[in-house]
């Protein structure tokens, strides 16, 4: 078994070209004034993180916080249930109700986007079909329904993964110990699926935090979230801006890699290695 | 209130929350079937049915390029991904507990990182190397993203396979390779299944690490779509058609392996 | 699994031996839905070619990808202000007139070269299309054609709030449409104007942000009007016609605007120069000029051209916004000014997006 070790040795390789490398230019670019595409000299400096005093960064990271926070609150309390509900059901209805669950993320993000724009627009092509006129394009509603739309089933799958798996003895036991039904929630059902939990708010929070096209789309391009910062200081802003949007681009970026990585060391807490991530 | 009672409300609010999901992840899969069956350009209302875009998908060259893009890199980087993670995670496995939670921590940084943050690093290690963007890169990047899935879903597997089995193996002649082909592989195939699955779903409906990847050879469908809605002459909605078919396609996979499942569990019983 | 093996070899044999079977490529960066496709497969077929074609949204995308050197591209067609920036950071370089013989055949309107014959980039640069900034409104408002009639810019910069305004999410645009709106120059680098245009942005707290969703918005019914290009509304009218569907909006082009001008040029790094003025002469052929001006429905930098466009009974642009500076309107084209200038755009927009 042992010789087996060989084959994690061109893993390492291959994380280290793909992760190690661009980290490290990541925080070299954040911490100094180089530029990616002109050269010039190297100077260490703080400078990068005035950016985040900027009005509009923080009303971004205020907006980020607040919906993606939301969404995965609302993907707990509406998907918990139903993972529950799927892995009491029987064996094969369960997992072919989770695959259909699935089965939309199959469908393209961006036609998804413009299908939830006719859906909120008044009296549209939306309205024709089916008598209702919903006047909800430009609000934080919008967004909020669209994204928990979105990202519920990465919350409901790890959950239900772990439910399923979930052995039942131990409920019959502390039943028979006297336990009443909230207490077997709390105490037994709940904590043993805190890692499935844990996975799916990962799963969730940070695709919610970072999604660019969603919020321009179905807010209207008003509520600007972290994304949209990223992918202006990337993409848009890089003339004019002596390349520094650049290297505040990579800031951000980093801080929500450090955030992401943060999140991910609390949840192999509760499962070393990560597993219930799928 | 009793035991009955409150298990038959359980259920009902369950239901109910299911229902809910149901309607919140199918209601955009509704409207696109029904855009796809819209007898207008814009759809900025019903005009009647047609099948036109349909026809449109298969006579006009128009999606041609960017569909068969999306497949091809998505087939690829799904095989490539499902050989490099088994072999990886048969290796992670092999390594002693420590070392293995730390490369299962680096396993998982792709899987947790932001799509955006993971796109800029590759742009960044693919300008390092002097890469001109295009098919190879976005390939690299889908197998890049592939790669932790397949590790992951392998993993689990591996952990409940007897170690000894590869021991066995080597001892009745084979080659440490073909042990690994011939006592391992078959034995975690489902894990290997589940992950290729995993690999395939984020690889064909990848757009932000393909929209920072891609050069000006490339497009797959949804860079294709965010550069053409929203304008009347590039966009058609023989998109909603291409995407109507993958999920009807997909609806009917699942059918079908159900049924076979379901066929052979009834042989077994017999 | 060995199967799979060689399945997935033999996949990656056939795709290099497809890689390998190559022409001599075209490197193209345009617009969206900006050149007549047929065309390209015209040239292609002539020439025994492949136009490799790249769409962008920006001009600032643009000038990222001329910039990473990720990808080179033989043709790039962006627009005034970012070509003045091209020309400075030396991405772009002079054209070879001689080498286009189609061009000495064609005119180049007198008003559009007026606006660039003094810009440091005239020497760089085809003109490809033109037009102007202006609203785009909802006709079925009652009582809005006249206001926006009445009211010109200021339509835009309604604290009240009476209508729903969707504004382009463009720092360079938007900052204009309010200088535009005090009477200002669309370059102006006075910081008292350019605060003034702040706060009007601020002020206005838009329904929307958008750029190419904005069309679809005001027809929509989502917004009541909104700041668009004149491209914008020739291709929602052009399609509304061709669907046969009521045209519920008007485009109003007040007085002073600023005109775009996007031309093509040729990228410093450009592999196939030959290949790249063989295209650039071939799009200047008369009869293709018409027949891509005709497919994108913008003016046509060309007198011979618009008249065409203009005239003939085939064509029927007799469009009150189709010629982009009639007789007795004032045209103010962008200029890129200043590093500093960009930067204080992009604030400009940030303060105003923050709310």
């Amino acid at each position: 078994m042992r010789r087996l070790r060989r084959y994690a040795i061109p893993f390492v390789a291959w994380m280290a070209v793909f992760i190690v490398v661009p980290t490290l230019i990541l925080l070299f670019l954040s911490f100094s004034d180089y530029s990616l595409y002109d050269g010039g000299p190297f100077a260490f400096t703080f400078a990068r993180f005035e950016i985040f005093a900027a009005p509009l960064v923080l009303t971004a990271i205020g907006n980020s916080v607040a919906l993606a926070g939301a969404t995965t609150a609302a993907c707990f309390l509406i998907g918990y249930p139903v993972a529950l509900y799927l892995s009491h059901l029987p064996e094969k209805t369960g997992k072919i109700l989770m695959s259909l669950l699935i089965v939309p993320l199959w469908s393209n993000m961006l036609l998804r986007i413009v299908a939830w724009e006719k859906v909120f627009t008044p009296d549209s092509f939306f309205t024709d079909l089916t008598g209702l006129s919903i006047d909800l394009l430009g609000s934080k509603t919008a967004i909020l329904v669209g994204m928990v739309a979105m990202y519920l089933p990465f919350m409901v799958f790890p959950i239900y993964s772990v439910l399923e798996k979930l052995d039942r003895g131990l409920v019959e036991a502390a039943r028979d110990l006297g336990a009443d039904d909230a207490q077997v929630f709390l105490r037994v059902i709940f904590p043993l699926s805190a890692g499935g939990v844990l996975s799916g708010v990962i799963m969730t929070l940070l695709p919610a935090l970072t999604s660019f096209v969603l919020p321009a789309r179905l807010g209207l391009g008003r509520v600007p979230l972290i994304g949209n910062v990223i992918e202006s200081k990337l993409m848009k802003e890089v003339l004019g801006s002596s390349g520094r949007s650049i290297n505040e681009g990579a800031l951000v970026s980093l801080s929500l890699m450090v955030l992401s990585i943060v999140l991910y060391i609390l949840a192999t807490r509760f499962d070393r290695e990560g597993e219930t991530l799928l | 209130m009793t035991a009955r009672t409150r298990k038959r409300l359980y259920q009902t609010v369950g239901a109910c929350f299911t229902a809910a999901a149901f309607l919140s992840v199918y209601t955009p899969i509704a409207v696109i079937l029904a855009l796809s069956v819209n007898d207008s350009l814009k759809a900025y209302a019903w005009e009647g049915f047609t099948l036109r875009w349909y026809a449109d998908l298969f006579a006009t060259d128009v999606m041609h390029d960017p569909i068969m893009n999306t497949l091809l890199v998505a087939i690829l980087a799904t095989l490539i991904a499902t050989v490099l993670g088994t072999f990886f995670a048969i290796g992670i496995h092999a390594l002693d507990k420590t070392r293995r939670t730390r490369m299962m921590v680096l396993n998982n940084v792709p899987v947790v990182n932001p799509e955006i943050v993971t796109g800029i690093s590759l742009l960044i290690v693919f300008s390092l190397l002097g890469f001109t963007l295009g098919f190879h890169t976005v390939l690299i990047a889908h197998v890049f993203f592939g790669v932790p899935y397949v590790v992951l879903s392998v993993m689990p597997r591996l952990k409940k396979l007897d170690p000894n089995l590869y021991e066995a193996a080597l001892d009745l002649g084979c080659t440490r390779f073909s042990a690994v082909l011939r006592a391992i592989v078959p034995n975690v195939a489902t894990g290997i299944l589940a992950g290729a699955l995993m690999a395939f779903t984020m690889s064909i409906d990848d757009f932000v690490i393909t929209y920072f990847t891609s050069g000006s050879e490339y497009m797959n469908v949804s860079t294709w779509l965010y550069a053409a809605i929203g304008r009347s002459r590039s966009f058609t909605p023989a998109a909603y058609a291409y995407n109507a078919i993958i999920f009807l396609f997909t609806i009917a996979a699942i059918i079908f392996i159900n049924s076979r499942k379901e066929k052979k569990e009834r042989e077994v019983r017999r | 699994m060995k199967r799979i093996l060689l399945l997935f070899l033999a996949v990656a044999a056939g795709l290099t031996a497809l890689a390998c079977e190559s022409k001599p490529k075209l490197h193209v960066l345009n617009w969206g839905d900006y050149i007549d496709r047929d065309l390209v497969e015209r040239f292609e077929d002539q020439y025994d070619v492949d136009v490799i074609y790249r769409e962008v949204g920006s001009n600032e995308e643009m000038a990222t990808l001329l910039q990473s050197g990720s990808s080179t591209y033989d043709i790039v067609v962006p627009s005034d202000y970012m070509i003045d920036k091209l020309v400075e950071l030396e991405l772009v370089q002079p054209l070879d007139f001689d080498l286009l013989p189609n061009y000495a055949d064609l005119t180049v309107m007198p008003r559009l070269a007026a606006l660039y014959e003094d810009a440091p980039w005239r020497d760089y640069v085809v003109p490809y299309a033109w037009g102007t900034l202006g609203i785009l409104y909802d006709t079925t408002v009652p009582g809005l054609s006249d206001h926006v009639a009445s009211a010109g810019w200021a339509a835009l910069f309604d604290p009240a709030g009476t209508y729903d305004v969707g504004m382009y999410d463009s720092p360079r645009d938007a900052v204009a449409a309010a200088l535009l709106y005090y009477g200002f120059d669309v370059n102006s680098t006075d910081e008292e104007e350019l605060a003034m245009a702040q706060s009007a942005l601020v002020a206005a707290d838009y329904t929307a942000w958008g750029e190419d969703s904005l069309k679809s918005l005001v027809i929509g019914g989502t917004l009541d009007l909104a700041l668009v290009y004149s491209g914008d509304y020739f291709s929602e009218y052009a399609a509304a016609v061709d669907e046969g569907r009521a045209v519920t909006f008007d485009y109003f082009v007040p007085d002073t605007t600023n005109v775009w001008l996007d031309a093509i040029c040729i990228p410093t790094a450009a592999e196939d120069l030959t290949l790249a003025y063989r295209f650039i002469d071939f799009m200047l052929e008369y009869e293709h000029a018409l027949q891509n001006s005709d497919y994108i429905g913008y003016a046509p930098p060309f007198q011979e051209v618009f008249d065409t466009m203009t005239t003939h009974p085939d064509y029927g642009y007799d469009d009150d916004h189709f010629d982009p500076y009639p007789l007795g309107a004032t045209r103010q084209i962008y200029a890129y000014g200043s590093d500093a200038r960009a930067e204080a755009l992009v604030a400009i927009l940030a303060a105003a997006k923050a709310g």
